[in-house]
């Protein structure tokens, strides 16, 4: 099995490696990074849960866009990506 | 959540008409629409997901191929760790070949599925509000194929939001659709068929599997015997993966449940306790397990969102303890005042996907017999065996709830400071001072705490609710009825740009 061609993202602006084909999530999952954001009221570190796009914990701002899920974000090359305090907003 | 979008912008945008309009494009909304292209009926199939399949035919990207060796030099390869590099096993190999067949299947009749679109509202009757893109597109369907499928039980427990706790589906999915594991070292806990097997797949693609928890005793699962050999074209599956697991030596510890998960930033550690027969702890009995993943199955709860907005009415199905729309013996749900609406599939009651399948033949043939595309006669004569096959896979489902029917031990694992909603961070303990200051349905509590006003809509916590409502104030899970939930039926991000059009 193959991945699709490389890619590159950022991640708080460090370079991630990532495969066309993948989904934000799994990128950073391959790199070894599980903390996906800080919960707006307690704190507390969160990742990823239900990783099919109905837990809403996986949310980031990606390309400047808050709140949308990296479970079901496919990846481009140049993308950024960041951690941080997040949370869905409708 | 914003206020929906002005309905003037919407009812002024052009209508689509078609004959049937199916949502979801796992087992269950793929083969109704089979059945019904076949018959010659207009079909449009709208899906979520970037590939039809659903979840258990869970597909790569295309960019991703079928090669022999995995992509070296990368994070991707090290090892077990995150790869998947040594092909699917068997046994994954022939779920993937049924996934496929059914696509070739779908394909070759000339069924097309719309994906990335999700139908969000129903505001004039028969009428289906679509968003694909950043575009709001309006369905009006003769008749309509719920297949919206279902979604992990979460369970709420000390440390369950830590990263690195995952759902069982969810660690099926990644492996499925990325290629990934969700760690190196797992902890597998839950109760049904489903753990097993994903415990199986994560362990014949590398992982470590440190143990496999279940409350269940062996003797529990004795009883299922008889229907396990009925079935045993969907139990081998399960079988082999059992097989695989003890060939590999994991721990499979019975009267156990996962209590709490720890560490700092993730997972590091998953502490485990012995559980009586109704599941509940027995003190000074844990053990703790180094691991950095954890994956939590306790069954799935059915996907009704879609369902109440279009007005199906409910009924309380005991044998999975959710609420499901309520059918008729053709599927057909009791909706007032809108068009044949047909449910299938596991949001219809968790009964896997032979039973979706099954299900979406019958709506499918019998949607084509309501528009005159079949003789009836021939209509019938082809539904016979689907609905015998229906009233066997039914018979079967009820006899796995009964095995691996949930105790109340479950609902007591949370303690006072565990978030029990996820999305807005309530904690048991706000929750309970709430039903003791008198909130005594889900809609109040979620009034009263915020639980339930998150973006995930109360998927993650409206279960819990119902049951420390009928635990904490002594009443039946079906007395306390469940979370209402209006449109949209998820999320849409980019509403706003479609209210600004």
């Amino acid at each position: 099995m193959r991945r699709g061609d490389p890619v590159r993202l950022t991640c708080d602006g460090e370079s991630v490696e990532a495969y066309e084909g993948e989904t934000v999530a799994s990128a950073l999952l391959a790199s070894g990074r599980r903390r996906l954001r800080t919960s707006p009221r307690r704190g507390d570190p969160r990742g990823l849960f239900c990783v099919m796009g109905v837990c809403f914990d996986c949310v980031m701002t990606i390309d400047g866009q808050a709140g949308l899920r990296a479970c079901v974000t496919q990846v481009h090359d140049g993308m950024s990506v960041e951690t941080g305090v997040s949370e869905h907003h409708d | 959540m914003t206020d929906a979008p002005n309905e003037g912008d919407l009812t002024e945008q052009e209508l689509t008409d078609v004959e049937l309009l199916v949502v979801g494009a796992g087992p269950g909304g793929l083969c109704a629409a089979i059945e019904a292209v076949r018959a010659g009926v207009d079909v449009v199939v709208l899906d979520d997901n970037p590939r039809p399949g659903g979840q258990i035919y869970r597909q790569m990207p295309a960019s991703f191929t079928r090669e022999g060796g995995a992509r070296r030099g990368s994070a991707h390869d090290e090892g077990a760790r995150q790869g998947f590099g040594h092909g699917a096993s068997t046994r994954s190999g022939k779920k993937v070949r049924a996934g496929q067949a059914l696509l070739d299947e779908a394909r070759a009749a000339g069924v097309v599925v719309s994906s990335g679109s999700t139908a969000w509202a129903m505001f004039d009757p028969g009428v289906l509000e679509v968003v694909t893109g950043d575009r709001n597109h309006r369905v009006r369907a003769q008749r309509l194929v719920l297949a919206t499928g279902a979604y992990d039980r979460p369970v709420p427990l000390p440390g369950w939001t830590l990263p690195g706790v995952f759902t069982v589906g969810g660690a099926q999915g990644l492996l499925k659709s990325q290629r990934l594991l969700v760690g190196q070292r797992v902890l597998v806990a839950g109760v049904g068929p489903l753990l097993l097997v994903v415990a199986g797949q994560l362990a014949e693609a590398g992982a470590e599997i440190v143990a496999v928890v279940e409350p269940v005793s062996r003797l529990d699962t004795l009883g299922l015997l008889p229907a396990l050999l009925r079935e045993w074209r969907i139990t081998r599956e399960g079988l082999g993966h059992r097989w695989s697991l003890a060939r590999r030596r994991v721990p499979w510890l019975g009267r156990s449940m996962l209590v709490r998960v720890e560490g700092e930033e993730n997972v590091e550690r998953a502490v485990v306790a012995d559980v009586d027969s109704d599941w509940q702890v027995v003190p000074d009995s844990t053990r703790t397990f180094e691991v950095d993943a954890v994956c939590l199955g306790y069954g799935l709860v059915p996907s009704v969102e879609l369902a109440t907005i279009c007005g199906c009415p409910l009924r309380f199905a005991p044998e999975t303890r959710s609420w499901v729309p309520a059918r008729g013996a053709d599927l057909q749900s009791g909706a007032p005042g809108a068009p044949g609406i047909f449910v299938v599939g596991d949001c219809a009651g968790i009964l896997g996907a032979q039973a979706a399948a099954v299900e979406g033949r019958i709506a499918g043939l019998t949607i084509a017999r309501d528009l005159k595309r079949l003789e009836p006669a021939r209509a019938d004569r082809l539904l016979q065996p689907y609905l015998e096959r229906r009233a066997e896979l039914e018979r079967f489902g009820h006899a796995l709830h009964r095995a691996f029917e949930l105790r109340p031990g479950l609902t007591s694992l949370a303690e006072a400071d565990t978030v029990v909603c996820r999305c807005e961070e309530v904690t048991l303990a706000e929750v309970d001072e709430a039903i003791d200051e008198g909130a005594d349905t889900p809609g109040q509590l979620k009034a009263w705490t915020r639980a339930g006003m998150g973006s995930c809509q109360g998927r993650m916590c409206a279960s819990f609710l119902m049951e420390r409502l009928a635990s904490r104030l002594g009443r039946s899970l079906e007395e306390v009825g469940y979370l209402r939930t209006g449109a949209p039926a998820k999320p849409i991000i980019s509403l706003e740009s479609v209210s600004r059009q």
